[in-house]
């Protein structure tokens, strides 16, 4: 199972592990970091370190940021590696698809890499990605659609 | 144009790309650096992060000094950031500015609080101290609305 780290400005990554936990239930392997203004970043890259090995179970981590650019994001990208993924504009949708298409047999990852294509790890970033893009709507829009 | 100096212990980030930049209608962020011009990773996401039509230069400090006394003089809106108060007092031997904004400046033993975002250790209110003496005034402002804390009058009291 693909871990997973939140790590956004301040509790909002403790609210979305709250509702994501609302909707589906326990969420195993989710960490979460939230990072407030007088924090240090030497400690919060500590922080964010012990969290991604505390979720990893050897298929990687995906780490889930509000904000391109903010200060999490910035901290997040120095842990890019095979094993480590970033997918930044985290939303309820985003977390709820993930929910779904973290789970797999162990050392899928490494297979699949193994295998030369892209790994299972950059496949379900990019799908939760899309998913939480299709899932941003003006419903005016929608209605003018269906009218027309 | 004078530049906008910001010491920030986190650099580009949202508070700078979400207020700072439209606020003051800001054209370029010189990132003064030491260990930023290394770090390729940083600098490409920093330069992904601000919006296309503003410019991005990453120096170390000593560069940032020379590069902007350089380009003095221009209409260019810059923000200069810096990590700490170090690097804005070796900044302003380079190149000296009239204010300083601190902005972030993360809590450590011993350190006194200022703000929710800024605490200082004991040498930069010395080092502040001497930047005010010699004619710079300093705030403490993390955001553009906030108001500002004055260092001139507090760190004079």
């Amino acid at each position: 199972m693909i871990g997973v780290v939140l790590c956004t400005h301040r509790s909002l990554a403790l609210a979305l592990r709250d509702t994501a936990q609302m909707i589906l239930g326990e969420l195993p392997l989710v960490e979460v970091i939230a990072v407030e203004p007088g924090d240090a970043m030497d400690a919060l890259l500590a922080r964010l370190r012990d969290a991604i090995d505390a979720v990893n179970v050897g298929d990687g981590v995906l780490i889930l940021c509000d904000m391109f650019g903010g200060t999490p994001s910035n901290l997040a990208l120095s842990f890019l590696s095979d094993e480590v993924e970033l997918v930044t504009g985290v939303n309820l949708p985003m977390l709820l698809k993930l929910s779904q298409s973290r789970e797999g047999a162990p050392g899928a990852a490494a297979d699949a890499k193994a295998a030369g294509g892209p790994s299972r790890l950059s496949q379900v970033a990019a799908s939760v990605r899309d998913h939480a893009r299709e899932n941003i709507l003006v419903a005016g829009e929608l209605l003018r659609k269906r009218k027309a | 144009m004078n530049p906008f100096v910001r010491v920030d212990n986190r650099l580009v980030h949202g508070q700078i790309i979400a207020t700072w930049q439209p606020h003051l209608r800001l054209t370029r962020f010189v990132v003064a650096n030491d260990a930023l011009p290394e770090n390729e990773l940083q600098c490409t996401m920093f330069r992904m992060a601000i919006p296309p039509s503003v410019d991005l230069e990453t120096l170390g400090v000593e560069e940032a000094g020379r590069w902007l006394s350089e380009h003095h003089g221009g209409n260019d809106r810059t923000m200069v950031i810096v990590e700490n108060v170090t690097d804005a007092v070796r900044l302003f031997a380079r190149h000296p500015y009239p204010t300083l904004n601190i902005g972030n400046l993360h809590h450590a033993e011993g350190y006194r609080r200022f703000t929710d975002a800024v605490y200082l250790g004991e040498a930069d209110r010395q080092a502040l101290t001497r930047l005010i003496d010699r004619g710079v005034r300093v705030e403490i402002r993390s955001l553009p609305h906030e108001s500002p804390v004055d260092l001139n009058r507090v760190l004079a009291g």
